[in-house]
């Protein structure tokens, strides 16, 4: 009796401890769920994506549409394009209302590419819009404010020795823009962008000290190629540059800024809020920045019902030569 | 300026009164017993030390001077008791006679074998009345003999306790019950450091050799604390020994460190240096032509303390610190990068007794810190200077009429002085100089209306003059003590913050701080806490707090500007708010050689900005739901001890994407325009965990002792994930790269002589 008991008070205490086992883990097995991912995870959502970028001065630009894919698919032209859609822009007065629209048709250049059907130059200091639709995505609308255009009246050097001290400048008229200061880009092209022209700093960065000792003739991989070839700083307030007695701005061109020796167009722009957005926010998404790493924002984009850019600019170039340092130099 | 006058004039008034009125005379038959704990062997004042009159349930802690004072007792016979963890109690038999003030110093013995031990004490060790919510103490005995990453490691160890996260291996930050660690406050000696970091944020500035004390007020903080919405971290220097010249010498892997300290005629001194040793790496390093191996790399500190004991009644000391990172890299020819970091402080401190019942506590302080990063490429120069100064002057009074009434008041005003100026290619594209004068005063009641209960309120007022802010911040903390081991809490209180810190969690050598203005208000939240504490009758305590905690009004750098030139002050800032709530539960003990301590917290923290996510509420990286942390320490022998720290947490917050596309018609560039989809910090990194483990000998060489340490972090090569790195791929694929926190077992090893 006393045996049986004992055992049953065993098989109790057993199952009491293992109740309370059971209970701990349903405990943890809760917190796990309510607690160790909080968040949901990420769904992708078909979008139709718009890329366009009006100039003011310039005539009507083509205007691309593909579609937003899954990150695990592989993104090529055939399969992101779209090829359907009804495009339109439409010239609107100051008070909202349609002065003029600017059908587009597909173009037979490019998969995805639409032309206007008329010719027509983009205005300053006025606002077009986007329209677009096709089958199966949500329509799509965008509106943009081109800025004013600006002239360039001078440039320091047509040919110019590598980290000159005097540095290249452009003297430029201002361009206003709404009720904000003018934010800039500079964009400096080369079309003979290899190795062989690099300038000292970039090939010590671009090629390793193996590389660069081995005695073999470097040469840029295409991506690096594609990377230099047309280089473009960050957005740049105007409150950066000294305005000139007579109103008008000289800006210098930061040696840093220059990849190639040789004919480099350099060519500034001024742009609207669409194309400042989305230069900032996709360069803090590539970047980083002050976010902490593994943390990636979404583009601030000007685009309803869909994603992409739909921008507008003013812009003016110059090219100068640049020699390398000792070569001979003329104005 | 009158605003300023009449704002500061009616706390002195009170002041005053309680100074004239209260101090020397209050209750004449009523006797007291008052005086400074100090540890016998080195006569260092006792932070927090317990003292109680036996048998019965009145008792005090000694204050951050070390000073205790009993009173309004009645005349007769009692039994003293004090205690202190580590160190041998002792029971001190008085008479008090009617009216009679007893000052009585009194030196406790430290405990040998006690010192190895893993501790961390939540305020008072057992049963003291002091005992604050959300309070830790972590010795320097601990933090010293914990395996870390190269160098010995203040922060790293408060990270260890519940509601403290680490951003990553790589980061000292403090990340306290959701907040960012510019909402802690960081004191040294009274006196603020804007930035306590070495090696751009790897390990904190403070040398563990120089430090006495370390506490942590994780939330809902007194009214004597202000300034930060969070938490506040404050650290007090060691005086110095006041019984003989002694030294110590550390030889690590990253770093060595020497200390030396004695007593004067009147006091004592203590001077105690760090200083990088890697150079001898960094040279054979470059001798093999390693690219990127930086021409300067070093970093130092320096703390040093001077301690003068005019009278019975009066001291004076002196501390300073000065540290400094400086690192010169040559990236590639025409290209280079060059950063100077650091802080100075400079304090002196008056401890005053106007009597037995009236201490007070005077500080004067200077703070500097600089951050002087540059950029130069094809002479192309870009540089920034962003210098913080902070005078100030402080001070405080605590008045003790009898066991059931406590006062404290103070006042603490300073100039704050921001510059910072950002040059690039020769043209000046921020030059923001700030000028602040900020003022806070503070009361705060402490009123024991049985022994079983403390209700502590507070009122915090607070001034800045850039925008004529004006704040009042309640306080109010209540505690019953239910059994003489379980005692139940529960905090409140409003907090503002008038700065913000520009870091990047991964670099923290070009930190910037920033303050509120006119059009920028300073930010604010209110804390509520409670918790339970219970002391075992083996020794085991057992802590749970639950905190929830508002942020409102933050301000902080939009991350969006790629230029600030031309903007307006207000312009650069992006306004957002966000909440913190968690669970925490803290259990110490020790049984035979084995001693530990394990901290778990559960915890959620969301933020919104509405340049982030579309303004819904997303968890910031460092968020981790679940939060383990177990340290033991065995005593393996007389001479070797085994420490081990194990962690567990909830991967991070990181941000999955979800789409893509790919613009490839811009005229901006020649390649294609990548853009990802994503929902902001949707998805959680793969659960992180760690072990790390040491081994300490302890010798002696030559008569001195002597230390050796063998730790392995990361001991079982746990590959954890910093963070994941998505990079388009030109066949259209999008590949995603780990980044992982310390990727293999990291060996470190040190020596240390103590004469």
């Amino acid at each position: 009796m006393m045996m049986k008991r004992t055992k049953t008070t065993l098989k109790s205490v057993k199952r009491s401890i293992s109740m309370r086992y059971t209970g701990l883990a349903l405990v943890a097995l809760m917190l796990m769920v309510a607690g160790c991912d909080t968040t949901s995870p990420s769904t992708h959502e078909e979008e139709m994506i718009v890329e366009a970028y009006l100039v003011a001065g310039e005539s009507l630009p083509s205007i691309w549409l593909t579609r937003s894919l899954d990150i695990d698919a592989v993104w090529s032209e055939q399969a992101a394009s779209i090829n359907d859609a009804s495009v339109r822009l439409e010239l609107l007065a100051a008070d909202g209302s349609v002065e003029g629209v600017f059908p587009y048709t597909r173009s037979i250049q490019g998969s995805g590419q639409y032309v206007p059907q008329d010719p027509h130059t983009v205005l300053p200091q006025r606002r077009y819009r986007l329209a677009a639709d096709a089958p199966g995505l949500p329509s799509i609308t965008s509106e943009t404010l081109v800025p004013e255009q600006f002239e360039l009246l001078d440039i320091s050097h047509s040919t110019i020795e590598y980290l000159d001290p005097e540095q290249f400048s452009f003297l430029v008229t201002q361009s206003e823009f709404a009720d904000r200061q003018s934010i800039f880009v500079f964009t400096i092209a080369n079309e003979q962008a290899e190795a062989d022209n690099l300038v000292t700093a970039y090939v010590d960065l671009i090629f390793d000290q193996d590389e660069r000792e081995s005695g073999e003739p470097l040469v840029l991989n295409d991506e690096d190629r594609l990377e230099l070839q047309r280089f473009t700083s960050p957005p740049i307030n105007e409150a950066n540059y000294d305005v000139l007695p007579d109103g008008t701005l000289r800006v210098r061109l930061p040696w840093f800024a220059v990849i190639f020796y040789g004919e480099n167009e350099i060519t500034m722009s001024v742009l609207d809020d669409n194309l400042y957005d989305f230069q900032r926010y996709q360069q803090v998404q590539q970047n980083g920045g002050l976010l902490s790493p593994g943390e990636i924002p979404n583009v601030l984009d000007p685009i309803q019902g869909g994603a992409g850019i739909f921008g507008s600019m003013a812009r003016v170039s110059s090219v100068v030569t640049i020699v390398p340092e000792g070569s001979t130099t003329g104005n | 300026m009158r605003f300023f006058t009449r704002i500061i004039r009616v706390p002195l008034l009170v002041l005053t009164l309680l100074i004239a009125g209260f101090a020397p005379s209050a209750m004449a038959q009523e006797a007291s017993i008052s005086g400074f704990v100090r540890d016998a062997d080195t006569g260092e004042t006792l932070l927090l030390a317990n003292v109680r009159i036996k048998d019965t349930l009145i008792g005090a802690a000694t204050n951050t001077s070390g000073y205790y004072a009993l009173t309004g007792l009645e005349p007769g016979d009692y039994v003293v008791q004090f205690s202190y963890i580590g160190y041998q109690p002792l029971e001190l038999s008085i008479t008090l006679a009617p009216g009679e003030s007893l000052r009585r110093d009194v030196d406790l013995l430290p405990q040998e074998f006690e010192v190895d031990e893993v501790v961390v004490t939540a305020d008072a060790d057992t049963e003291e009345e002091q005992r604050q919510l959300g309070v830790s103490r972590m010795p320097t005995a601990t933090i010293r003999q914990l395996p870390t990453v190269l160098e010995p490691d203040v922060f790293r160890s408060l990270q260890l306790l519940p509601g403290v996260k680490s951003a990553s291996d790589f980061s000292s930050g403090l990340y306290i019950r959701g907040g960012s660690p510019d909402q802690t406050l960081i004191l040294l000696d009274r006196t603020t450091v804007y930035n306590p970091t070495h090696f751009f944020g790897l390990f904190s500035t403070f040398n563990p050799d120089a430090i006495k004390d370390v506490r942590l007020y994780k939330g809902a903080y007194g009214a004597e604390y202000g300034g930060r919405i969070g938490s506040v971290v404050d650290i007090y220097n060691k005086d110095g020994n006041r019984r003989e010249n002694a030294g110590s010498v550390s030889v690590g892997l990253l770093a060595s460190r020497a200390l030396v300290e004695g007593p004067h005629k009147r006091g004592s001194w203590m001077l105690a240096v760090r200083r990088s040793t890697v150079e001898p790496l960094l040279a054979i390093a470059r001798n093999q032509d390693v690219e990127g191996i930086p021409n300067t790399f070093y970093f130092y500190d320096a703390n040093g303390k001077v301690n003068v004991d005019i009278n019975q009644d009066n001291r004076l000391s002196l501390s300073f610190y000065s540290g400094q990172d400086v690192v010169d890299v040559p990236i590639a020819d025409q290209v280079s990068a060059r950063l100077r970091y650091g802080n100075r402080t400079l304090s002196t401190n008056w401890t005053h007794l106007f009597s037995d019942r009236l201490f007070s506590n005077f500080t004067v302080t200077g703070s500097h810190y600089f951050s002087k990063p540059e950029f130069e490429f094809a002479t192309t120069d870009v540089f920034q200077t962003n210098d913080v100064w902070d005078y100030s002057v402080k001070g405080d009074f605590e008045y003790i009429p009898d066991s059931r009434n406590q006062f404290k008041a103070g006042f603490w005003m300073g100039n704050y002085r921001f510059d910072f100026r950002s040059v690039f290619d020769g043209l000046e594209g921020l030059n923001l100089k700030t000028r602040a004068i900020y003022t806070n005063l503070f009361g705060e009641y402490i009123f024991r209306p049985t022994a079983s209960w403390t209700i502590t309120s507070g009122l915090r007022g607070a001034y800045f003059s850039d925008g004529d802010y004006v704040r009042v911040e309640p306080r109010l903390a209540v505690e019953r003590r239910v059994t003489d081991k379980l005692f139940a809490q529960v905090g409140m209180g409003r907090y503002h913050q008038f700065l913000t810190l520009v870091t990047n969690e991964a670099f923290s050598g070009l930190d910037t701080w920033l303050s509120a203005a006119e059009n920028v208000s300073p930010a604010f939240g209110d804390q509520i806490v409670t918790g339970l504490k219970y002391t075992s009758d083996a020794g085991f305590r057992i802590e749970w707090e639950g905190y929830y905690r508002t942020m409102r009004d933050l301000f902080s750098l939009n991350p969006f500007l790629p230029d600030v030139a031309g903007l307006e002050y207000e312009e650069l800032f992006h306004f957002g708010e966000g909440y913190a709530t968690g669970s925490e539960v803290f259990i110490q003990g020790s049984i035979g050689p084995f001693s530990g301590f394990a901290g778990y917290t559960f915890g959620v923290t969301k933020r919104r900005f509405p340049t982030i996510n579309e303004n819904q509420y997303y968890a910031p990286k460092y968020d981790r739901t679940h939060d383990l942390n177990v340290t033991t320490n065995a005593r393996l022998s007389s001479k070797w001890t085994f420490t081990s720290v194990f962690t567990y947490a909830t991967g991070q917050a990181y941000t999955r994407p979800s789409s893509q596309y790919r613009l490839g018609n811009s005229p901006f560039e020649a390649q294609q325009t990548e853009v990802l989809v994503s929902p902001f910090n949707g998805a959680r990194l793969p659960a992180y965990h760690r072990l790390d483990i040491g081994f300490t000998r302890k010798g002696s060489l030559f008569g001195a002792e002597s230390e050796w340490q063998f730790q392995v972090i990361n001991a079982y090569n746990r590959r954890n994930i910093w963070f994941y790195f998505y990079e388009f791929e030109g066949d259209g694929d999008v590949s995603r790269e780990v980044v992982p926190q310390i990727p293999v077992p990291v060996p470190n090893i040190s020596y240390t002589l103590r004469f």
